[in-house]
């Protein structure tokens, strides 16, 4: 009889415990991002769509290709062509597939140049068909200063672009 | 017939078609018809309400907002975007389903859900009907919803629904017993059946002050008797995908679900008359004080629903058998005598 009564009490009160936990949550602020309208915050090195970066004063791209982030490529998806010989060598064309890529950010690392960067905030990379997500040399290049490996802060320096605040996620796209 | 507000506004009405030399039955059927309208709008917008308020609720206990997006303000026009859409669905009836009881499963627990609004005192004089039996026909009239379920597992020809239907049907004949028994304390004490009279006892002391061991117990079977949760092994997702109404859709699970919300409004507005005063309350207007108590239960409802898990067949049995009905009779026992002692 005691054990029984003592049961209830105890159920009951594990009850209203409970109830007590849910009231508080019910207060606590919702912790949903209503995506479209409001942006997460990034982390400065998330990887999300390659910038090809450019010397801050010649506006120039620093890629040489060399090729070789287009060999390291696990999914095959960077493919490029360079013109010229020695220290003049520049892409006459490059493209990402960005259908294939899996975001490894072996092409950054390998990259002897610090040519190519993946902290750049830009994952809204919605097409409507696949071509849209081929990106060439005109959409990835930089048009300002992006963080990289070597460089993850903008150097102090005149002209310089702040950092693309992360998540701003704009995009210059070029089917 | 309906005493609303001005009782005799009804009987001039009926006063003037007599004197047209019309059959009684013609004003009688315009006035039933509608006083059903108004309970019907009430019931519809009610439980569009208790829809949008139950995901908003649901919502933010699990820290999310629910429903943001259609009409603006925090989504209060998702329910009416939702009934436009099962509107607009296909209505399918299963080849091999029963088709004139599938048809009219949802009918006859629609007709039970309406049916209790009889005898709701939303104020003084603002009730359908005020019996003299009011509560024993609310209990009457809840235990017919069990009968369109059954029906709605039965016909759909579906295992999973008649799975459902059966524990519903068990669930409803066990939880009965102690919610009437719960019921008879009040009754005792108020020493009438009428909800008017019920709500006029608590004049000086809600009797959830005198019973609240009642209350406790009736507001258990009363969950229980809704098929919500913790108690909703009749539709329990995970193991019989829907219940009873897994082969229903369109504008027939619309009326299962509306027959839900409303069966809930039902229950709790029984429990504010009988337990928490009725329309009594001061300052603000007394069929406010009606509705802000049922909603406050609700809430409850809604609350317990995002508290705490599903039980299992044979627990809920051992709830009701080996718990509320020990406590109902305890307390109908002691009420008993505690009234007999002071009388
Ligand atoms: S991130 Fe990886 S998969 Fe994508 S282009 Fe670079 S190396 Fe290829
Ligand atoms: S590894 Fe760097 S420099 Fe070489 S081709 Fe790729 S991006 Fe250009």
């Amino acid at each position: 009889m005691w054990r029984y009564l003592r049961e209830l009490w105890q159920g009951f009160w594990s009850i209203i415990l409970s109830m007590q936990i849910t009231l508080r949550y019910l207060f606590t602020r919702a912790v949903t991002v209503q995506y479209p309208e409001e942006k997460r915050q990034l982390p400065v090195r998330a990887l999300t769509r390659h910038v090809l970066t450019v010397d801050l004063d010649s506006k120039e791209l620093k890629c040489t290709a060399c090729d070789m982030c287009a060999r390291i490529c696990p999914a095959n998806c960077i493919h490029l062509e360079g013109e010229g010989k020695g220290k003049a060598r520049r892409p006459k064309w490059f493209v990402i597939d960005h259908n294939l890529c899996m975001y490894c950010n072996l092409c950054v690392e390998v990259c002897p140049f610090d040519a190519i960067s993946m902290y750049t905030g830009m994952y809204e990379l919605g097409g409507f068909s696949r071509t849209n997500l081929v990106y060439d040399m005109e959409t990835m290049h930089a048009d300002g200063f992006y963080p990289t490996i070597m460089t993850p802060r903008s150097p102090a320096g005149a002209g310089v672009k702040a950092p693309p605040p992360a998540g701003a996620g704009k995009q210059t796209r070029k089917a | 017939m309906p005493h609303i507000q001005s009782g005799d506004l009804v009987a001039r009405f009926y006063a003037l078609f007599e004197g047209w030399g019309i059959p009684w039955i013609v004003p009688r059927l315009i006035v039933m018809l509608v006083v059903v309208s108004i309970i019907i709008l009430f019931i519809s917008v009610v439980a569009m309400f208790l829809i949008w308020w139950e995901r908003k609720i649901s919502a933010h206990i699990q820290a999310r907002f629910g429903p943001m997006r259609v009409g603006g303000w925090h989504g209060w026009a998702q329910s009416i975007a939702d009934g436009v859409k099962l509107l607009l669905k296909e209505d399918i009836i299963p080849t091999r389903a029963d088709r004139p009881v599938f048809i009219l499963a949802p009918m006859v627990v629609f007709a039970a859900a309406l049916a209790a609004y009889v005898v709701i005192p939303f104020g003084p004089g603002l009730i359908v009907e005020d019996l003299n039996i009011g509560i024993l026909y609310v209990i009457a009239i809840s235990s017919l919803a069990v009968v369109g379920i059954i029906m709605a597992g039965w016909s759909s020809n579906n295992k999973y629904a008649a799975l459902g239907a059966l524990r519903s049907a068990a669930q409803a004949v066990s939880y009965e017993v102690p919610l009437v028994i719960s019921l008879i304390g009040p009754v005792l004490l108020a020493g009438s059946l009428s909800t008017t009279k019920i709500v006029e006892a608590q004049r000086y002391l809600w009797f959830i002050v005198l019973q609240p061991l009642a209350f406790l117990t009736y507001f258990t079977c009363a969950v229980a008797e809704t098929n919500r949760l913790p108690f909703d092994i009749p539709e329990a997702e995970s193991e019989l995908v829907a219940g009873f109404h897994v082969e229903y859709s369109g504008m027939r699970f619309a009326i299962f679900f509306l027959a839900e919300y409303a069966n809930m409004f039902t229950v709790c507005a029984i429990a504010t008359t009988v337990f928490l005063g009725g329309w009594r309350g001061p300052l603000l207007p007394p069929w406010l004080w009606f509705l802000l108590k049922t909603f406050f239960l609700l809430f409850v409802m809604m609350w317990l629903r995002w508290t705490l898990a599903r039980v299992r067949v044979d627990q809920l049995m051992d709830v009701a058998w080996k718990v509320l009905l020990p406590l109902a009779f305890a307390n109908l026992g002691i009420t008993g005598l505690l009234v007999w002692a002071f009388s």
